[in-house]
């Protein structure tokens, strides 16, 4: 595990992250890049999510915390503010990241994300359609994806 | 298809250390030009941005920096321009309001928490940089980032803003040192496939570098002023 380079930041944030995980999400940097993290989240109860476990990758870039963290799906997702490579949209991950913020709150603001879907800001535009046409059917939708994509299995 | 899910991330990262930088706003209006045209002729609205014809390129020319730019891949500009859209946020502090921070020192009776930029705990006797919203961070800490964004990491208070430098770019100090080399250089940018080759068009050839925030002024050019 090199981290001779590593700011200190990065260090306690990871043991942080390794001893107190937050329920739900767990996040374990790879062992040939301390930046790179191997993430899960399990979707949230009460969501067209529930049951899934979402796999995700997320990359502390050389200025963090002076810049947000990079951070992808990488199980296929039936979201409105998420679109077909991954990539999220998310506000603390744009242009209302402050250093404060770390990853254990960006990860708990990617699960809220997931609890609360916002059409109305789509990353997606035609999933975000669907969402306001007839909510209902891409509930399904997107049950139905976490079935087939997010099972875990 | 690995390079066409590489591509975006390249670019933003590249537009990035741009924004960081240079003064990215006189792209802007080329890069709205471009994107016009083309989301009026083949863009199918409901289709995802990164469903691109490998072979589509986009040219950028800023005549004002003589800057000019190749993007293979032109469907992913539409998401390059979100990020860079997004990217923007608070402004950065003014210098005077920066300085005008008060330096507190950590006693016995506020020692418990932590600077929230450095995750480092107080210590006793330090002298940390209150802002005027009463949170403290240590010096360093705060000051890299109000000059990247004036707010506060904690509340986002919003700190002054420099006026002058919003409205006439940076004049003055190094940062107006840096503007006038820029506009004498040409720099050209190639990405084939994730492969991004780069090269500053003038006559020295050691300064063959990959990185964007390197700015090499030509010698040839008559000094201004």
């Amino acid at each position: 595990m090199a981290s001779s380079n590593l700011p200190r930041r990065i260090i306690k944030e990871t043991q942080r992250l390794l001893s107190e995980p937050a329920p739900g999400i767990s996040a374990s940097p790879s062992e040939d890049n301390m930046r790179y993290f191997n993430v899960m989240i399990l979707g949230p109860t009460q969501s067209p999510y529930e049951g899934g476990v979402f796999k995700l990758e997320l990359f502390l870039p050389e200025e963090y915390p002076m810049a947000a963290p990079k951070v992808r799906f990488l199980t296929k997702i039936y979201h409105p503010n998420i679109d077909k490579l991954g990539r999220i949209c998310l506000d603390i991950l744009k242009d209302k990241w402050s250093p404060a913020l770390q990853i254990r709150t960006v990860l708990l603001s990617i699960q809220a994300l997931l609890s609360a879907p916002n059409p109305d800001d789509p990353l997606s535009e035609n999933i975000a359609k669907h969402w306001k046409t007839n909510e209902a059917e891409a509930v399904e939708t997107a049950k139905e994806w976490t079935r087939l994509y997010a099972s875990g299995a | 298809m690995a390079s066409e899910t590489e591509l975006p991330a390249e670019l933003s990262s590249m537009f990035e250390r741009l924004l960081r930088h240079r003064d990215l706003s006189l792209f802007l209006p080329f890069i709205f030009g471009f994107t016009s045209t083309n989301s009026t002729e083949e863009r199918d609205p409901d289709q995802e941005p990164q469903t691109t014809d490998p072979n589509e390129r986009i040219i950028l020319i800023n005549p004002l920096t003589q800057g000019m730019v190749v993007i293979e891949g032109a469907a992913s500009l539409e998401s390059l321009l979100r990020d860079m859209g997004n990217k923007n946020g608070q402004p950065p502090a003014s210098k005077a309001s920066i300085e005008a921070m008060p330096s507190v020192e950590i006693g016995e009776d506020n020692k418990d928490g932590e600077c929230a930029i450095c995750l480092e705990e107080w210590e006793p006797g330090a002298v940390v940089k209150e802002m005027p919203c009463k949170h403290r961070f240590h010096g360093n800490c705060v000051e890299k980032w109000l000059k990247i964004h004036g707010n506060c990491p904690v509340c986002r208070y919003k700190m002054p803003v420099d006026e002058e430098e919003l409205g006439k770019k940076r004049d003055g100090g190094d940062g107006g040192r840096e503007w006038r080399r820029a506009e004498r250089e040409i720099w050209v940018s190639f990405a084939f496939n994730g492969n991004r080759r780069n090269r500053d068009s003038n006559e020295n050839p050691s300064s063959d570098s990959t990185d964007f925030s390197t700015s090499s002024p030509s010698a040839d050019h008559e000094t201004e002023s």
